[in-house]
């Protein structure tokens, strides 16, 4: 859950932005950008959906 | 020979100002006198465009001769058979200096470009970005999805990968945009190797550093890498990308390499 996204589980940049699309199709909630910056691991990205 | 080496030295530091100096009048010129002139006569957006950036192009191609010629840098270019204006791709390479854009600009003129915002706010330069209908890459957000749009339409496009000069000290590295614009668009890439030795207009360098010796671009065009099929869905995509990225960044470093050992 606190695997980093980026240098643990090698997401990049571009990962991130289809990520972001993908959450968005599944929850049917947008979070925004500038939230998503934010996210370091995967209890952030949970945290962001719940947020919204 | 002491002698003859400062002289060298001050008159490469001086021609390097004036150099400058011509390019911002330059910018001036073309933004306050021809861009106003054309938007009058040519009343086509898509003629004006293709116009200014045939005009860029030139116009970048004789300040590239005019650097010759002051005896400023040397160059030379490999590969140029390679260069096939009919052809869509996505056109990358490293950065080592400021002028790298120059050279590319006018061997591609028909090419779109990716700008810094800086430079697409500079006085001397906005209004040539603006004619030419640059891209900038202000919005990362969008950066990605307008290249490859740009691509999709048929166009050619240049980009440099590492996202701004190269860091000397530091392995260079590619940011994983350029892959991903051009297998989003499904279309070729076409690799460029640069090298300047000794360095000159480099990130760490002011613009007034001039190298005890003239510097030299080696410039190399390589083959195109065949457009790579991304694939329906998203973890297909990503590696499509992955492996282009590597490819792409093997082929320069390598290029750079073998520079490196035949001088």
């Amino acid at each position: 859950m606190d695997a980093n996204l980026y240098e643990e589980l090698e997401i990049d940049s571009i990962d991130a932005v289809d990520l972001l699309v993908q959450l968005k199709e599944v929850t049917g909630q947008k979070i925004a950008p500038e939230t998503f910056k934010e996210v370091r691991s995967i209890r952030d990205v949970l945290n962001a959906i719940a947020v919204t | 020979m002491r002698l003859m080496k400062s002289l060298d030295h001050a008159w490469r530091l001086l021609a390097t100002a004036l150099g400058f100096t011509v390019f911002g009048i330059g910018g001036l010129i073309m933004g306050l006198l021809i861009f106003p002139l054309m938007f009058v006569f040519i009343g086509d957006v898509e003629l004006r465009k293709f116009t200014a950036r045939r005009l860029v192009g030139r116009a970048f191609g004789a300040f590239w001769r005019m650097m010759y010629i002051l005896r400023i840098l040397d160059y030379e270019i490999k590969g140029r058979e390679r260069i096939d204006p009919g052809r869509c791709q996505l056109i990358v390479a490293n950065h080592p200096t400021l002028i790298d854009v120059v050279l590319l600009i006018s061997l591609f003129p028909r090419a779109n470009c990716v700008i810094k915002k800086a430079v697409t706010e500079n006085i001397f330069m906005r209004s040539v970005v603006r004619a030419a209908d640059y891209i900038s890459n202000s919005a990362p957000e969008e950066l990605l999805e307008s290249c490859a749009a740009y691509l999709e339409a048929g166009g050619s496009l240049i980009l440099f990968p590492e996202g701004t000069r190269s860091q000397q000290g530091q392995g260079m590295n590619f940011k994983p945009g350029a892959a991903a614009a051009a297998a989003r668009a499904g279309v070729e890439v076409l690799p460029i190797a640069i090298e300047c030795k000794p360095l000159f207009l480099s990130k760490e360098l002011p613009w007034y550093y001039v190298p005890d010796e003239r510097p030299v671009f080696k410039v190399s065009i390589l083959t195109a890498i065949p457009a790579v099929d991304q694939g329906a869905d998203l973890s297909t995509a990503r590696q499509a990308r992955h492996e282009l990225n590597s490819m792409i960044f093997r082929r320069i470093c390598d290029e750079l390499t073998s520079m490196e050992f035949s001088d």
